[in-house]
C-alpha cells in the first residue's frame, strides 16, 4: 500500500504514489543543478523537459484513475537520460562526467567526517583538493610563527558550515550534484559505517576525545554568540539613545520657535539665522544625515540579537542610501552658501581731529554699559551676547582694539574703523556700517567703549572694531587700569609689552612712542 | 578513453545542425524532432536536446510557437527564423568540406 500524490506535470493531472513523486522529484532537480546558471534558459528548459515528461507518461497512462508508479518514471529517466546527459553543449561531456571539476565549483564546508577539531583543515583541503595533513601543518605552523593560528582557525569554525547533506559533502569535493553521485557517496558513507562497527575498539576510543572536542567546540561557540548578542545589544542601546535625543532636540527645536521662547540660552547653529534655506528644513536635514546611520546601527544591531528580523530589501537601502546623499548634499550647500555670507570683508573709517593744550597728559579709559550688559569681564574677547537695546535685540561684543600711532600734524586725532563680512563687499560695508561704537572726551580723558552693538544675525560674522589714536611729538599720554586687555600690540621704543603699559606714563617722542616712568625691568631691548 | 563518449561527442557536434536542418524542412514540435534525431540514431536519450534547443532560440537561430494538441498538452512548436536560415547555409558548406576533408584523410590512411 502506498501514498499517492496529485501533481501538475506540463499543466496535466497525474496521480502519482509516492515513491515515484520522491525519484521524479530528485531527478529534475538534479537536472536542475547540473544545467547552466542562466536562470531564465534553466527555468524554459525545466518547462519543456516537464511537458516532455508529462507526455511520456500520458502515453502509458490510459485511464485516469491509473497511479504512476516508480517502473514508469524509471522509463521515462531511461528514455530522458541521466542528469549529466543535459549538460549544456558548451561543455564537453566527458569533463562534467568523469573529470573532477575545477575548484571554482566547489564549495568550502567542515568536513565533519575526516576532522581532528573541527574539520577546517580537511575542508580546506578538499577546497584545493590537497592532502588534509598539510594544512594541518600549515595551520600548525601559523600558530607557531605568527600566533594567528588558533584565532583564525576557531573563527572559520565558527563561520564555515559543516558539509551535512549529501549534496553539501559532494559540493564540497567539487563533484557534480547527481543522482548517480549521491548514490555512490550514500554507499561510501554506509560502508564506512559498517567498517566502523568492524573495528568497534579503535573508533570507541577516538568518539570518546571526538566527543570532547565536540562539547568544547560547542561550548566555544555558544560563547561566541552570546557575546556577538551583547554587542548586538550595545549597538542597539547606543543608536536607540541617539537616535531618541535627536528626535527629541529636533522636537524642542520645533516648539522653541513654535511657543516662541526667547533663544538667549541656546546657542543654535550659525546657519540657522543667514541660510536661505528655511530653519526647519535644515533641522529635518541634520536629523537625516545624523540619524540615518544610526538607524541602520540599531537594525544591525537588532538583527545580531535576533535572527528573525529581516535585512532591509534592496530596494529600501537605495532609497533610504538616496535620501541620505541627498541631506548630506543639502547640508553641504548649506555650509557653503553660509560660509559664502562671510566671503568678503567690509570696513568703514571714521576720523575725528580734538585740540588738546599741548602740555596736557592725556589719560585713555575704556568704559563698559552695564546697563546692557551686568555680566560683561570687561575684556576684549570674539564671543558675543545679545542684549536689548529699546525692546530690540542686538549683538554685545567686545572684540575692540586700541592701538597708538604718530599723528603726521601738530593736531591729535582719533580713527575708528569698524570692520565686519558679508557675501559681497557692498553687503560687508554695510554691515560695518551697522556696527555703533561710542566714545567720549570729556576735558583730558578719553573715554572709549569697551563694546560695540551690532545686527542680531551677524553673530557669526568676524566683526571688530579698531581704535588708533594718533598723537602729536611731545603729546603724553596715561593708560589707566581699564585699558589692559583692549590695548593691542602698541609700538614703542622701549618694546614694552601691552599688559606692562597699563598705570604708566608714555610719550610721543622723535624716536617714537616712549615710556617716562617705566621700571627698567619691563624693557625688552 | 571510452568510445562510448568519442562517439557521443561526434553527434554531438553535429547535433544543432541536424535540428536546424529538420526545421528547415518544415515546423516541427519537440516530439517530432525527437522522433526524427532517435530514428536516425543521433541521439540516446532525449534529455541532450532541451538545452540545445533553448539555447537556439536564446540566440535567435529558432523561434516558437503554441498549438493546440488533440491527445495532450498545447505543443511548442519551433520555426526556424531568418537568421537560422542563413546560420543553416553556413553550415552546409561546412559540413560538405568537413565530409570531404575526412573523406580525404582517411581514404589516404586507408590507401597506406
Amino acid at each position: 500500500m502506498n501514498k499517492t500524490i496529485n501533481i501538475n506535470l506540463g499543466g496535466f493531472f497525474f496521480h502519482i504514489d509516492e515513491v515515484a513523486y520522491q525519484v521524479l522529484k530528485r531527478y529534475l532537480e538534479a537536472i536542475a543543478k547540473s544545467l547552466s546558471d542562466d536562470p531564465q534558459g534553466k527555468n524554459e528548459i525545466i518547462q519543456d523537459i516537464e511537458a516532455r515528461i508529462s507526455e511520456l507518461l500520458s502515453e502509458n497512462i490510459k485511464d485516469e484513475r491509473q497511479v504512476v508508479n516508480e517502473e514508469d518514471i524509471n522509463a521515462v529517466i531511461k528514455i530522458m537520460g541521466q542528469p549529466e546527459d543535459y549538460g549544456d553543449g558548451d561543455e564537453s561531456y566527458t569533463e562534467t562526467t568523469y573529470q573532477r571539476t575545477s575548484a571554482t565549483s566547489r564549495k568550502l564546508f567542515r568536513d565533519g567526517e575526516d576532522k581532528f577539531l573541527g574539520g577546517v583543515a580537511s575542508g580546506f583541503a578538499h577546497y584545493f583538493s590537497i592532502d588534509t595533513i598539510w594544512m594541518r601543518l600549515a595551520f600548525i605552523l601559523l600558530t607557531i610563527t605568527i600566533g594567528f593560528g588558533i584565532p583564525i582557525y576557531i573563527l572559520l569554525w565558527i563561520l564555515l558550515p559543516e558539509a551535512r547533506t549529501t549534496a553539501e559533502k559532494l559540493q564540497m569535493e567539487g563533484e557534480p550534484v547527481t543522482i548517480d553521485n549521491i548514490e555512490r557517496k550514500i554507499k561510501k558513507e554506509i560502508d564506512n559505517v559498517s567498517e566502523k562497527i568492524k573495528n568497534a575498539d579503535y573508533s570507541k576510543a577516538k568518539s570518546g576525545f571526538q566527543d570532547f572536542l565536540d562539547t568544547l567546540g560547542k561550548i566555544i561557540i555558544s560563547v561566541f554568540k552570546i557575546v556577538g548578542k551583547f554587542i548586538g545589544a550595545i549597538l542597539m542601546f547606543v543608536a536607540a539613545i541617539v537616535l531618541l535625543s535627536l528626535l527629541l532636540s529636533g522636537f524642542s527645536l520645533g516648539s522653541i520657535e513654535l511657543i516662541g521662547i526667547s533663544d538667549d540660552f541656546i546657542d543654535i547653529p550659525a546657519f540657522f539665522y543667514d541660510s536661505i534655506i528655511p530653519t526647519w528644513l535644515i533641522t529635518i536635514l541634520g536629523f537625516i544625515a545624523v540619524g540615518f546611520p544610526f538607524l541602520i546601527l540599531f537594525v544591525l544591531g537588532l538583527r545580531i540579537v535576533s535572527s528573525k528580523v529581516k535585512q532591509f530589501s534592496r530596494p529600501t537601502s537605495l532609497t533610504l542610501l538616496g535620501i541620505w546623499i541627498i541631506a548630506i548634499l543639502g547640508l553641504i550647500f548649506t555650509g557653503i552658501e553660509y560660509s559664502s555670507t562671510n566671503a568678503f570683508n567690509g570696513s568703514k573709517v571714521a576720523k575725528q581731529t580734538f585740540q588738546f593744550v599741548e602740555n596736557d597728559t592725556l589719560r585713555i579709559k575704556v568704559v563698559n554699559d552695564e546697563e546692557l550688559n551686568y555680566k560683561s569681564y570687561f575684556r576684549r574677547d570674539s564671543e558675543h551676547e545679545v542684549v536689548y537695546v529699546n525692546d530690540e535685540k542686538r549683538l554685545y561684543s567686545t572684540n575692540v582694539q586700541i592701538d597708538i600711532l604718530e599723528s603726521e600734524n601738530d593736531s591729535a586725532f582719533i580713527k575708528i574703523r569698524r570692520e565686519s563680512e558679508g557675501k559681497n563687499r557692498n553687503s560687508a560695508t554695510e554691515k560695518a556700517e551697522q556696527i555703533e561704537y561710542d566714545y567720549q572726551v570729556i576735558d583730558n580723558n578719553i573715554i572709549l567703549n569697551g563694546y560695540f552693538l551690532s545686527d542680531i544675525n551677524s553673530r557669526h560674522k568676524d566683526e571688530k572694531v579698531s581704535v588708533t589714536l594718533y598723537l602729536p611729538i611731545g603729546m603724553t599720554v596715561y593708560f589707566t587700569n581699564s585699558v589692559q586687555s583692549f590695548i593691542y600690540d602698541i609700538k614703542n621704543t622701549q618694546r614694552i609689552l601691552d599688559r606692562d603699559m597699563i598705570n604708566h606714563y608714555f610719550t610721543m617722542t622723535e624716536n617714537g612712542f616712549e615710556c617716562t616712568d617705566c621700571d627698567e625691568r619691563l624693557y625688552r631691548n | 578513453m571510452k568510445i562510448e563518449n568519442t562517439k557521443a561527442q561526434m553527434r554531438k557536434g553535429v547535433l544543432e545542425y541536424c535540428i536546424l536542418s529538420i526545421l528547415q524542412k518544415g515546423d516541427a514540435y519537440t516530439s517530432e524532432i525527437l522522433a526524427t534525431l532517435k530514428s536516425a540514431e543521433m541521439i540516446v536519450v532525449e534529455g541532450t536536446i532541451y538545452p540545445l534547443l533553448t539555447r537556439l532560440k536564446n540566440a535567435g537561430l529558432l523561434s516558437y510557437r503554441w498549438e493546440e494538441s488533440t491527445s495532450g498538452p498545447p505543443r511548442k512548436y519551433y520555426v526556424l527564423t531568418e537568421n537560422g536560415g542563413l546560420f543553416l547555409k553556413e553550415l552546409n558548406s561546412t559540413w560538405n568540406n568537413l565530409v570531404n576533408a575526412v573523406d580525404l584523410v582517411t581514404k589516404k590512411d586507408n590507401d597506406e
